[in-house]
């Protein structure tokens, strides 16, 4: 009896084991690479940050003194850090809708065919293609104070030049619109693939009922659209938190330091001021931001989503 | 079998060809016009002799450079390269990092006069009394005038201008049409820390105490001195008025404005002048002078990069480095580097040479750094301040000045910046001790 049962399951199982021993191996296999330069590139840095941010260090980092939360207590007082916060979220806070909304025109301009509608696509996610590098310095001269094309366009119709990178009010608005400016396509993209998902009949429904445009975009587009653009919104935000490169070209965290964003200040305070274990500190907590900022947006905005 | 033989005959001669020839690393910062001079330099040095191969490599920035030695110094020196080039204001923590081999001490032991350099370079790369760092990259700032502006305003060209000639003669340059808007700008500066430390070296004072941190290590800013003060007011007053420009922290903004005539004198580094003539092209003609001061005219400092030499490595090595050094100090290699490039040269008898002179003659603006040098006083003032933590304080100081741009006094602006500089200069001191 024993003999069979131990035989059985054996037997029996062996071919579908083998076959999906074969394949879990394969696919552990595919997987290793990227887990492996996730683990080294991704996660052994963060550990490695988290872990230097209870720290203090000599001059050239070759000893490390425990500290415990005084790199955090630092932080709280420290009114540059709060500054920084502060503009991070009023970044975030232009940035988020501006690029919606835009992205969200682009999308229903090029949702449905229409002959040359691959050409209009083509020309919005050009914004994304653009190398943030290149569209900075394309930007920079745009804006230049003095003899930039929007100065000049501003001055062809009688308005006064303005100093859009150069004074500490307009700064952060205009680093935040050419922010927003360069993800539209992307935006677009997403929402373009949101919208062909809806179906067609609601539509013809809804104009045999009567309804004009205006309220099929109200009572139809946007409720069934809500998952993506919920989606969309989140990845704006998350990515907004993180923007660097136009900042780093255009500003350098002036003036005044009103571009002087939250990831700016952890990058100036590491590899300018080399103080990389208060710079861990305030990058673990934009961190826990993110993450905490994920998490609501998944638990109380995620429910009321319309997932049709 | 004799196929292995004579293989391996060939891999063991090779090796021993290895051994003979000596490789070095050196990492350095420039890039475009500047990294071809620098290469062509190693290339030459390299094609003269069989026994040296210096390895170049392009690092990025000068903060780059200085982040990957500091990692690899880290690491416990490894993969540190035996030669890099770091900019002035590294000098304090390149002699504080304990890893440099004193260009001093290597000098001595084989007998070379230190002499032969030119005073303010080697004043500016000695810490606590000894020559760390050779000045490779040797600059200054000077004043760019539209000599047609110039001659159009019926303002006489000179060589020196006191602070206060400087803001007549801006104000005399500058064109506003009937809405009061300024069609051409008198001066324009970008917002650069720099341009105050030479202010206050120029005028005599110092930027940080203890003489510039050269009796002592310096402990405080003194960047809130009376000559920063009023240069810093001067620049604030001249924005808010419309007589200066303010295009922001880079320095191309402002050099576009200028090489298109639209503000009549500019300060940049003397290493900006190949730029800007290139960008002027035949616009109008370009007249460069010394650099203002308050009421009596010092001496600037020099500005650029070093080359140092890291210790730790075997003798053979550090020969092979110092025998590349010694290459880069002969005459007739400052002067191509300094041909090619617009620095000026940091050993005694390179501009005696022809090659120089015919360049020299052909675009006399070039002689302009060079002349500010020579008659530059050589004490403390113009030796440069030198401390730890100048990359943060110098964000400290652009901050102070956009601060007084837009109307907070400038005495106000500069002292509370300083409080925050000497907390700064405070942490890196004691990042030093532990």
């Amino acid at each position: 009896m024993s003999v069979e049962r131990r035989e059985t399951p054996w037997t029996r199982a062996k071919p579908q084991t083998r076959f999906r021993g074969g394949e879990g191996l394969e696919a552990f296999l595919l997987v290793v690479p990227g887990v492996a330069l996730m683990l080294l590139f991704i996660v052994w840095p963060t550990l490695n940050a988290f872990w230097l941010s209870f720290h203090r260090e000599n001059l050239l980092g070759t000893s490390r003194e425990w500290v415990g939360l005084a790199n955090y207590a630092e932080m709280f007082r420290d009114p540059a850090f709060w500054r920084s916060v502060g503009a991070t979220f009023v970044f975030a806070a232009i940035v988020a809708p501006v690029q919606l909304v835009l992205g969200l025109v682009a999308a229903l301009m090029v949702a449905r065919p229409f002959p040359g509608v691959n050409l209009f696509r083509t020309l919005f996610f050009l914004t994304t293609a653009v190398p943030t590098a290149v569209a900075a310095v394309a930007w920079g001269w745009f804006l230049h104070p003095v003899g930039g094309t929007l100065n000049r366009a501003l001055e062809a119709i009688g308005l006064p030049r303005q100093p859009w990178l150069t004074s500490p009010e307009l700064a952060l608005p205009t680093l935040a619109v050419v922010t927003a400016w360069a993800g539209v396509g992307f935006t677009a993209i997403l929402l373009t693939a949101g919208l062909q998902q809806i179906p067609e009949e609601l539509y013809e429904a809804a104009r045999i009922d009567g309804a004009g445009s205006w309220t099929q975009f109200w009572r139809i587009t946007l409720p069934l659209l809500s998952p993506t653009l919920f989606l969309v919104a989140l990845l704006i935000l998350l990515s907004s938190l993180t923007a660097f490169g136009q900042i780093h070209l255009l500003t350098r965290g002036g003036p005044m330091e009103s571009t002087m964003v939250w990831i700016y200040r952890v990058y100036q305070d590491a590899f300018f001021n080399f103080r990389f274990y208060y710079a861990s500190a305030q990058a673990v907590a934009l961190f826990l931001v993110l993450l905490l900022l994920a998490a609501l947006q998944f638990r109380f905005f995620g429910r009321r989503v319309h997932y049709g | 079998m004799r196929r292995t033989f004579v293989l391996l005959a060939l891999a063991l001669s090779s090796l021993s060809l290895a051994q003979q020839r000596v490789t070095i690393d050196f990492w350095h910062s420039m890039g475009g016009v500047l990294g071809e001079a620098t290469e062509a330099l190693v290339k030459d040095f390299n094609a003269a002799q069989n026994r040296i191969t210096v390895r170049s490599q392009f690092v990025g920035s000068y903060d780059d450079g200085l982040n990957k030695l500091r990692a690899a110094l880290q690491a416990g020196g490894q993969g540190r390269p035996h030669v890099i080039q770091v900019y002035d204001i590294g000098a304090r923590f390149m002699a504080d990092s304990g890893a440099v081999l004193p260009l001093e001490d290597l000098a001595r032991a084989n007998n070379f006069d230190l002499s032969q350099f030119v005073p303010q370079p080697r004043n500016y790369y000695t810490v606590d009394g000894k020559l760390y760092g050779l000045a490779f990259n040797s600059s200054n700032p000077i004043l760019y005038f539209n000599a047609q502006a110039l001659e159009q305003a019926g303002i006489p060209y000179r060589n020196t201008w006191s602070l206060a000639d400087l803001e007549e003669a801006a104000r005399k340059l500058t064109i506003k049409d009937a809405s009061g808007r300024t069609t051409r700008f008198g001066l324009t500066i970008p917002i650069d820390s720099w341009f105050v430390e030479q202010f206050s070296y120029n005028s005599g004072q110092f930027f940080c105490n203890n003489e510039n941190g050269r009796k002592a290590r310096a402990t405080e800013v003194t960047f809130n001195n009376p000559a920063a003060v009023a240069f810093v007011d001067t620049w604030a007053r001249l924005v808010r008025e419309g007589v200066a420009a303010n295009t922001g922290r880079n320095w191309a903004d402002s050099q576009s404005l200028f090489a298109q005539g639209n503000a009549a004198i500019a300060i940049y580094s003397t290493a900006s002048l190949t730029g800007v003539l290139r960008q002027i092209g035949g616009r109008f003609p370009l007249r460069t002078a010394f650099y203002p001061y308050l009421n009596e005219r010092n001496g600037t400092a020099i500005g650029g990069a070093a080359v140092y030499l890291l210790r730790g490595f075997s003798e053979a090595e550090t020969q092979a480095a110092w025998e590349f050094i010694r290459y880069l100090l002969r005459p007739e290699t400052q002067a191509k580097w300094i041909i090619g490039t617009g620095y000026f040269p940091v050993v005694k008898g390179v501009v005696e040479l022809p090659s120089v002179r015919q360049a020299y003659v052909r675009q006399p603006n070039y002689t302009t750094a060079l002349r500010q040098l020579e008659t530059s006083k050589v004490n403390t003032a113009s030796a440069g301040c030198l401390m730890g933590g100048f990359t943060e304080i110098r964000q400290i100081v652009q901050s102070a000045i956009e601060e007084a741009i837009r109307g907070k006094p400038a005495k106000q602006a500069l002292d509370e910046a300083k409080q925050r500089a000497d907390q700064v200069l405070a942490r890196y001191n004691a990042s030093v001790r532990q």
